[in-house]
């Protein structure tokens, strides 16, 4: 219950029990149509309408933004009406819907899961209008539903995956990797592939904090030297995963370290990161491992030092992995786990610091062709 | 002529499909690219569309077809959420996902339910 509320940014939750009302609602009204899909636009569209309606109540956007949320409501609104009476809804909603997903993606607004729930419903309104009925033609119509539920997932996606990696230029720490200060503390909740337990106090570290993160990552450097030739990793119980041995982000894991009920250890690091390629590895650093999945990660440095986990989709036809999608979804049979929370140090000095969610690859590449060590 | 219901069922299925089509990318990625990771995905998105065109027309057979398939997915669902008891494991709910993987395929199989059980006279009524 506590990582379902994580999704819903604060600004965001009067809107979200203002669409729920209207789901509940609009489907009650008396006196409209009685067609089943009629019925389902006007909830749809009804639940749009009031999400837009009362975003300003939670969001300090500027008069612009202000005004284009409170128009799209009122259009909303407006077809909401009209699918009730079911009369003449089509046509509007299959301009508004999706360019209000247009706008929304472009506009560069972060996805929490209010957010991307809204997108789908509208999407799902889309369809409603352009798939149900033969004056547009249902093939048309349905492989464009299609097309834009993908598209607008895919955009979602790859833009929470790029702010998770963003580094950050806060100079006053020694790299956060990801601040999410403002806009892309949203992103924290996108829950797609990436779960961050989101900051709640100040977003910069304090002088006490920042000096915790570089005695961790000093500790951490001077700890796992003895491991910079690959035999020695292996010789200490670190194992290769799953699939391919080498790249630029080979993960080692070590299945004891993982349970030995110690929490960032910079002896017992529960995973190493190499590079390895062309018969060579460079040790780029380590990944703190948490030893429950849902418990919270230990964190020395404040907001520098933060941690997150994945949600990923199990797949047993065949046996694979995935990453949850934005729509919370996988592969078909698949079940969908969160694995525990981790942090990685980097013990390479990188242009994002110790602290970064990952590490550039053809920085990494260049890296390690200058500085690998012979198998 | 289709039903009402069922056209509302045809587009929840789009929709379905296309998160289908999105989380098998996101399979790719994460497997190299091997193919075959694509290919009961992409046959199940092609079932779901298919049996959501023949069940606009109350074909029995798609409608039961459609209740065994929404069947497997809330099936995932409840597993997903029984794994992620294990102490190692954790489960995450999101709102897009209790509507993709709980409302959608239990307002299909309700529907369907409703539509199999009815009169075929009732079934195949107006247009939406």
């Amino acid at each position: 219950m506590k990582t379902l509320l994580v999704g819903i940014a604060p600004e965001h939750a009067a809107a979200f029990v203002a669409g729920l009302l209207a789901l509940v609602i609009v489907p009650l009204l008396k006196g409209g149509s009685r067609s089943t899909v009629d019925r389902w636009a006007a909830a749809l569209l009804g639940y749009s309408a009031a999400v837009h309606l009362f975003l300003p109540l939670g969001h300090r956007d500027g008069a612009l933004l202000t005004a284009g949320m409170l128009a799209s409501g009122i259009l909303f609104a407006a077809l909401t009406w009209r699918a009730h009476l079911g009369r003449g809804w089509r046509i509007g909603t299959a301009i508004l819907a999706p360019v209000t997903v247009l706008a929304y993606l472009i506009n560069g607004e972060d996805a929490d899961q209010v957010g991307i729930l809204t997108a789908l419903l509208e999407l799902t309104a889309f369809g409603l209008a352009v798939a149900t009925t033969r004056r547009v033609g249902r093939v048309f119509g349905a492989i464009g539903t299609i097309f834009a539920v993908f598209l607008a997932g895919a955009v979602i996606w790859v833009e929470s995956f790029v702010a998770h990696q963003a580094g950050s230029t806060d100079a006053q720490s020694p790299s956060v990797g990801h601040s999410h200060e403002g806009q892309h503390e949203h992103l924290a909740r996108a829950q797609a592939g990436v779960i961050m337990r989101p900051l709640t106090g100040d977003h910069h570290a304090t002088a006490e904090q920042t000096a915790a993160a570089i005695a961790l990552a000093n500790a951490t450097k001077a700890a796992v030297a003895r491991y910079s030739k690959l035999s020695a990793a292996l010789a200490a119980g670190y194992k290769y995963p799953l699939g391919s041995r080498t790249g630029m982000d080979v993960h080692m894991e070590n299945p004891e370290y993982k349970k030995d009920g110690r929490a960032v250890d910079p002896e017992r690091p529960e995973m190493l990161v190499y590079a390895i390629d062309g018969g060579k590895a460079t040790l780029l650093g380590v990944v703190y491992v948490m030893e429950k999945a849902g418990e919270p990660g230990v964190a020395p440095g404040g907001p520098i030092t933060r941690w997150h986990a994945h949600n990923l989709c199990v797949s047993l036809l065949p046996p694979g992995i995935g990453i949850v999608t934005p729509y919370g979804g996988c592969p078909s049979f698949s079940v969908t786990i969160t694995i525990a929370e981790m942090m990685h140090v980097w013990i390479v000095e990188n242009k994002d610091g110790p602290y970064a969610e990952g590490l550039d690859k053809k920085w990494v590449s260049d890296y390690h062709a200058a500085h690998g060590i012979v198998l | 002529m289709s039903s009402p219901k069922g056209n509302v069922v045809f587009v929840l299925l789009l929709v379905q499909a296309a998160t289908i089509l999105l989380a098998t990318v996101g399979e790719l990625l994460f497997m190299s690219g091997l193919f075959f990771y694509a290919l009961v995905p992409l046959a199940r998105a092609v079932l779901l569309i298919t049996f959501g065109s023949l069940a606009l027309r109350g074909h029995r057979g798609a409608l039961i077809g459609l209740v065994v398939l929404e069947a497997l997915s809330l099936l995932g669902f409840v597993l997903s959420v029984g794994v992620g008891l294990l102490p190692t494991l954790d489960f995450t709910p999101t709102l897009t996902g209790l509507f993709t993987t709980g409302f959608l395929p239990i307002v299909v199989i309700v529907y369907c339910a409703q539509m199999l059980t009815r009169p075929k006279s009732k079934t195949v009524g107006v247009a939406a």
